[in-house]
């Protein structure tokens, strides 16, 4: 059974999003989510941070300031070897949830 | 490996929260730039990126919540800031803290010295292990008992050491007073005869030197020497080395051979011991040999139980062993008709791990239930600190409103308020515990009688350290609870108000706190009923008239054993003894006896009426006097006569009785020349006594029982005079005084005679401690209930009147008059009062029905069910023939007992 189902899916997107791009600030996480769904998904910063802060008190993701390519200074997340194991174990967990939900939505 | 990170980063919140801080900044910054270049102006982008980011507050209490999600960091956040309030608001802190201070003070002397007496395990290997054999009804022995402790004979001892099975090891042992001195006032240590395996059995190693092997311990062994116990080292030799230095015991020299660690205090709770020698030196150190006697109950036995053994198996074999252990035991000495009691005795044994204590005995039911008052009290301090703190609370209503608008949840404020609570009661429990050292040291020294010396081990062991944390985590909870849903009710809104206050009050707030102060003054009129009846109680127990003038009567206990007075002279030399006496300056009456009445010292035996079937015996207590015993207690005689000089071994046997024996004997009229049995004991056939007079009845085994049945035998007749007596004396010098003329005379007579004094009433006074006790802290316990419902009453009132100033003021300005106002005030603390008061006298009633045990002279009782619930604890004690020598009577080595 799938577990952590529907719930999960923002860890999902902020750990499959650092996985894609290596290390990346608060605001670049949202942006990328934003623009790769086409504004599907948007993120908001009120469930974004407290996500990023349990990861990295779960020590599924590390951070560091850095300078941003615009000058800025922020706080940049990147995924431990735990965060890509969470990762692994959440993207099998996903499917098996869109193929229940699938399951339900083509019941004939 | 997340919480190790939370603890290691206590304390660093502040660079936390400017880390948040300076990361939800840049988020902000880097929005409004994005905005900019997609053409916004700058106060457009800025608007924009605030809508979208929402409330900061709330997002960073939110972030910095998941970076402390155990709660350990907010915790500690908590109580900084709730120190920082009671810094500013010292006098609340203080006077919350005093308050539970006293309550849980109170709480903690109470349950170290219930924990020091019941609960901690003898120091000793494996505790648990430790099994005592006893005799299951000891009520049918015969003979001489020593302890009120369970005991046996050392025939049946031996028999258990020669075949111990279900036990690893087994010892006995038997706690006793040496003399240290030759003549003249008398110095006591606390001594213990110790089987050679005693040590070992406890698995207790010697600090120096070495303890006693079984080798040590076999007949005829003389002094082979003594192992004292660490106190003793220190306060003898100040901890100078002490092996091979000889000590005087009972006129006799023995070698220290060994030292006993600091934590072994022997097996009796509440009395240390001092010096101990083997069971096979008694012979040596007292005039009577114990061990060849199949009568004198005097050795406690305790063993260890084998690995694989049950405490059931081990009992149940004790059981089949027991007709063959007393069969073999059995000698001549043993009065013949309770031979088949003897022989069907049997043997058990029962877990013994918190060793045997005659303060348990004593004090574990009255030390119960001065902490269930204790805790009421502490119940009332928490009602009265609830109420205070809802008052703070509804006073910080703003603030917490603040907090509320800007963010903060529910949970967090019930934990604010919670936590607020929580460090007082911490510091109150601290404060309370350095207050409980003092106060049950008080309590011990309150219990100490200079003839009944208790030595308790108080240790701040775990058990103390639960109650502590328990009682404290309790207290917050019970008088920060309400506090903290009322402030997690705060509404938003209040912060707004112009006014804190609104023109009237709502009911439920004060409802609450209606039910706090109805319930204080309902426990503390209980606390109050419980304390005057203990103390009515103890009154009646003190003018009780035991039927006889303890006042201005002083004890002397006379030892002349150095003398060496053969036994068929000592009658002449008690008789010049008294006589000295007699004629000492201030001594108005003196009389020796066997017994003094009401010391615990007791002898009973079966009497019947000459010429009556010997199965109409009845029991009665014996007591043997020279002439002038009942002047000198002011005992009237109601007829017949006194004994006199004629009355000597060469004469018939003459008695005299009180008026319950020749009421229980059915004498009638004619009491004066009836005759009556004795039966036999082991030291003497029966005996036919001669009744030459007739006594007022007075009381003998203890004040809380009714006079029973005595006969006064004649202490010239006896044909086995001890080398001890003692005396009472009728003083009209103040006791002091008294008993230095006293001191003068014997002094002449012989400096080889070892006395001490103890006043007789004294003496009664100390055997009513327990109710002392009672009475004492129950009142103190009362009268601090009293104070604490009275201020939480005012309190509530005052607090009322402050919250309904608008009202009363509004009221007053549509011309209501003072007296209205008054009577709108009073009223309301009228009711609270009287609620409480009803309340309380009906939990007082069923309080009371508790405490019935304890009461004397105030319940309407037929006085046989309460002679029986009295008598029921000790009755096991009292059986057959016996001189039930308690603590008190052992003060006289070698004269452990006579018969």
């Amino acid at each position: 059974m799938a577990k952590n189902d529907l719930q999960g899916a923002l860890d999902l997107l902020i750990l499959k999003t650092l996985s894609q791009l290596d290390a990346m600030h608060g605001y670049g996480i949202m942006m990328h989510i934003r623009r790769v769904t086409d504004e599907l998904l948007i993120v908001e910063e009120g469930s974004l941070y407290p996500a990023l802060h349990r990861m990295e008190q779960n020590g599924w993701v590390s951070a560091s300031w850095a300078v941003t390519d615009y000058g800025r200074k922020a706080k940049w997340y990147a995924l431990t070897r735990a965060g890509r194991e969470q990762l692994a174990s959440r993207e099998k967990n996903w499917a098996q949830v869109v193929k229940g939900v699938d399951a339900i939505l083509h019941f004939a | 490996m997340a919480l190790l990170r939370r603890i290691l980063s206590l304390g660093r919140r502040a660079r936390m929260d400017r880390e948040i801080d300076a990361e939800l900044r840049e988020h902000m910054a880097m929005c409004i730039d994005d905005n900019m270049a997609r053409g916004m102006s700058r106060e457009e982008a800025e608007r924009d990126a605030r809508r979208r980011f929402g409330n900061p507050t709330v997002l960073r209490e939110r972030v910095s919540a998941e970076d402390r999600a155990i709660g350990l960091e907010s915790l500690w956040h908590d109580v900084r800031s709730a120190l920082k309030v009671f810094v500013k608001s010292r006098g609340f802190s203080v006077v919350v803290v005093a308050t539970l201070a006293l309550g849980i003070g109170a709480n903690t002397a109470i349950f170290e010295l219930l924990d020091a007496v019941l609960l901690q395990s003898l120091p000793v290997r494996n505790p648990q292990e430790l099994l005592q054999v006893r005799v299951v009804d000891l009520s049918k022995a015969r003979g001489s008992f020593f302890t009120r402790y369970p005991a046996v004979t050392n025939l049946v001892w031996e028999r258990l050491r020669q075949d111990h099975q279900g036990f690893s090891g087994i010892a006995a042992w038997r706690d006793v007073e040496f003399s240290r001195d030759s003549g003249g006032d008398a110095r006591f240590v606390n001594g213990l005869y110790v089987s050679g395996d005693f040590f070992g059995v406890m698995g207790v190693r010697p600090l120096a030197g070495r303890v006693f092997r079984a080798e040590d311990d076999r007949p005829g062994c003389g002094l082979p020497g003594a192992v004292i116990s660490n106190g003793f080292w220190q306060q003898e030799f100040g901890g100078r080395p002490a092996l091979g230095q000889m000590l005087r015991l009972n006129d006799k020299s023995v070698e220290i051979v060994g030292i006993t660690p600091a934590n072994f205090f022997g097996v009796a709770v509440g009395r240390n011991f001092d010096v101990a020698v083997p069971v096979c030196s008694q012979p040596y150190l007292e005039t009577k040999n114990l061990l060849t006697s199949s009568t004198k109950w005097w050795l406690s036995v305790i063993g260890r139980l084998e690995p694989g053994w049950s405490v059931k198996q081990v009992a149940a074999r004790l059981g089949t062993v027991s007709p063959g252990i007393f069969a073999s035991t059995l000698r001549a000495d043993y009065p013949p008709e309770s031979v088949k009691d003897y022989l069907a005795m049997k043997l058990t044994a029962e877990p013994s791990a918190a060793g045997v204590s005659m303060l348990r005995e004593t004090y574990s039911d009255p030390l119960r239930f001065l902490l269930g008052i204790a805790g009421l009290v502490l119940l009332i301090t928490c009602a009265n600190l609830a109420s205070l703190m809802l008052a703070r609370t509804t006073a910080r209503e703003r603030d917490l409103a603040v907090r509320v608008a800007m963010g903060a949840g529910r949970l967090r404020l019930i934990r604010l308020v919670l936590g607020e609570s929580l460090l007082l009661s911490i510091a109150g429990a601290l404060a309370g515990a350095a207050l409980a050292q003092a106060l049950s040291r008080w309590l011990v020294a309150y219990l100490n009688t200079q003839n009944n010396p208790i030595s308790l081990d108080f240790k701040l062991d775990w058990r103390l350290f639960a109650f502590l944390l328990g009682i404290s985590l309790l207290t917050s909870l019970l008088f920060g609870l309400a506090a903290a849903l009322r402030a997690s009710r705060t509404a938003p809104g209040a912060a707004m108000k112009a006014v804190g206050r609104g023109t009237t009050v709502s009911r439920g707030r004060l409802g609450f706190r209606g039910v706090l102060v109805v319930s204080q003054v309902a426990i503390s009129l209980v606390l109050l009923f419980t304390a005057l009846l203990f103390t009515q109680s103890l009154r009646n127990l003190l003018i009780d008239d035991p039927g006889f003038e303890a006042k201005g009567v002083l004890i002397a206990r006379l030892d002349f054993t150095r003398l060496q007075i053969p036994v068929d002279r000592r009658a002449a030399f008690l008789r010049q003894l008294l006589d000295r006496i007699r004629s000492t300056p201030g001594v108005s009456e003196a009389a020796n006896t066997n017994v003094v009445p009401l010391s615990g010292e007791s002898w009973s035996n079966a009497v019947w009426i000459d010429g009556h079937d010997t199965t109409r015996r009845r029991e009665s207590d014996f007591s043997s006097v020279s002439p002038d015993y009942f002047n000198t207690l002011r005992i009237p005689m109601v007829a017949g006569r006194d004994f006199n000089d004629d009355d000597t071994s060469q004469s018939p046997r003459v008695a005299v009785v009180n008026e319950a024996f020749a009421k229980k004997l059915g004498l009638g009229p004619n009491v004066i020349g009836a005759r009556f049995w004795r039966e036999a004991t082991p030291s003497s056939p029966a005996q036919l006594n001669l009744i030459v007079g007739l006594v007022k009845d007075t009381k003998y085994r203890g004040i809380r029982r009714p006079a029973g049945p005595i006969a006064y035998l004649s202490l010239a007749q006896d044909n086995d005079t001890e080398s001890n007596m003692q005396m009472l004396i009728r003083s009209r010098l103040p006791m002091n005084p008294a008993e230095q003329a006293i001191r003068r005379t014997l002094g002449g007579v012989s400096s080889e005679i070892r006395f001490d004094f103890d006043g007789l009433q004294d003496q009664i006074e100390q055997s009513l401690l327990a109710e002392r006790l009672l009475a004492t802290l129950s009142g103190f316990f009362g009268a601090l209930a009293l104070i604490l419902a009275m201020t939480g009453l005012y309190g509530v009132m005052s607090y009322t009147v402050t919250e309904r100033t608008t009202e009363i003021g509004i009221r007053m300005a549509l011309g209501a008059q003072r007296t209205n106002i008054t009577a709108m005030i009073l009223g309301k603390s009228v009711t609270l009062l009287a609620t409480g008061l009803v309340l309380g006298a009906g939990l007082s009633l069923a309080a009371a029905s508790a405490a019935g045990a304890f009461l004397f002279g105030l319940k309407p009782r037929d006085p046989a069910t309460l002679a029986g619930a009295a008598a029921a604890p000790r009755s096991g004690y009292d059986g057959g023939q016996s001189h039930s020598v308690n603590a008190r009577g052992k003060r006289e080595p070698g004269r452990l007992s006579s018969c």
